[in-house]
């Protein structure tokens, strides 16, 4: 087993990054793995077993920190809104599963961009909408959150990133608190993670060699961000990350154009 | 599910409170942030172990 001090840096600040905007994680720490010359049976498995971990890790914390509360008996809206999202998480995982096996590929560079320029919009209106709020004029609605499910869904299922920002964003549309927004997506990104792994070891089966050289450092970075992210979130006012979340989407969505023209 | 959320109500309760008291932790959670570091030990062992 070897640690690499860059990897646990790395993972650290992503991990960190995710926990408290709630998204970022697998969008950035995976094309910058594969840039330094890991390959992806390398770098997919090693992510997913980490974020399981970290996000259960995460979740505990969060709860613990009063970021946000989760009750199971009575299930508490929460802990509701958390289960959805990972159902539909869950099922895109599945989606994307049989969309390979029937050897079914939509054109990269157009759902890169699609996925590109929706969080760069989800970004955007994000920023409208505390001005709206500011004017009284925006509403809630818990119904929306489905539909945000769905979307995120549909663009896990199709093979791109924008599970995170898609999610967050649209349970910040939806009326959910700031800080119990990012806090609900470490608990459904763990679950849709297990799940992951799950997918993993079935191919495993079928003969594909994963390599776990990357797990013990990113689960390093990775535990570290989960123990002090959720206390950030807690310490530091809403107000910093009602601008932080949305100007992050923006960031990771122009990394992700970036990304689309330069390879 | 509720029309209105629920959610979050104990942050922006919590946020109403001045920072000295948002970033002092209970002794139970600094018990538990001890446990998670156990864990995490015996996690890497086990990595040891199997990796």
């Amino acid at each position: 087993m070897e640690l690499f001090l860059l990897i646990i840096i790395f993972a650290f600040i992503f991990e960190s990054m995710d926990s408290m905007a709630g998204m970022g994680f697998g969008t950035a720490l995976s094309p910058l793995l594969l840039l330094l010359g890991y390959t992806p049976l390398q770098v997919v498995p090693s992510i997913l077993i980490s974020e399981a971990i970290t996000g259960v890790i995460d979740t505990f914390f969060d709860h613990e920190f009063n970021n946000v509360r989760y009750s199971f008996r009575p299930l508490n809206d929460a802990t509701k809104i958390g289960l959805i999202i990972a159902f539909f998480g869950c099922l895109a995982i599945f989606a994307s599963i049989l969309l390979s096996y029937f050897a079914i590929n939509f054109p990269d560079i157009v759902i890169k961009t699609y996925v590109s320029v929706l969080v760069i919009f989800m970004g955007l209106s994000g920023f409208i909408r505390i001005k709206l709020r500011k004017m009284e004029f925006s509403k809630t609605n818990p119904k929306f959150l489905i539909a945000f499910s769905a979307l995120a869904g549909f663009n896990k299922g199709i093979g791109s990133g924008g599970y995170g920002p898609v999610i967050t964003m649209g349970q910040i549309f939806s009326g959910v608190y700031e800080k119990s927004a990012t806090a609900i997506v470490s608990f459904s990104e763990s679950i849709v993670s297990f799940v992951g792994i799950l997918t993993f070891f079935l191919i495993s089966f079928g003969g594909v060699q994963v390599d776990l050289v990357l797990l013990p450092s990113l689960f390093t970075g990775g535990f570290l961000a989960a123990l002090s992210a959720p206390y950030l979130v807690r310490v530091l006012p809403n107000k910093i990350w009602k601008y932080f979340i949305p100007s992050y989407a923006i960031g990771i969505g122009i990394f992700s154009i970036i990304k689309i023209i330069a390879f | 599910m509720s029309i209105s959320w629920e959610v979050g109500k104990e942050a922006q309760e919590l946020d109403k409170k001045p920072i000295k008291e948002r970033i002092r932790v209970e002794g139970s959670s600094l018990k538990r942030v001890g446990y998670a570091l156990i864990i995490y030990s015996l996690t890497m062992v086990l990595f040891y172990i199997f990796l």
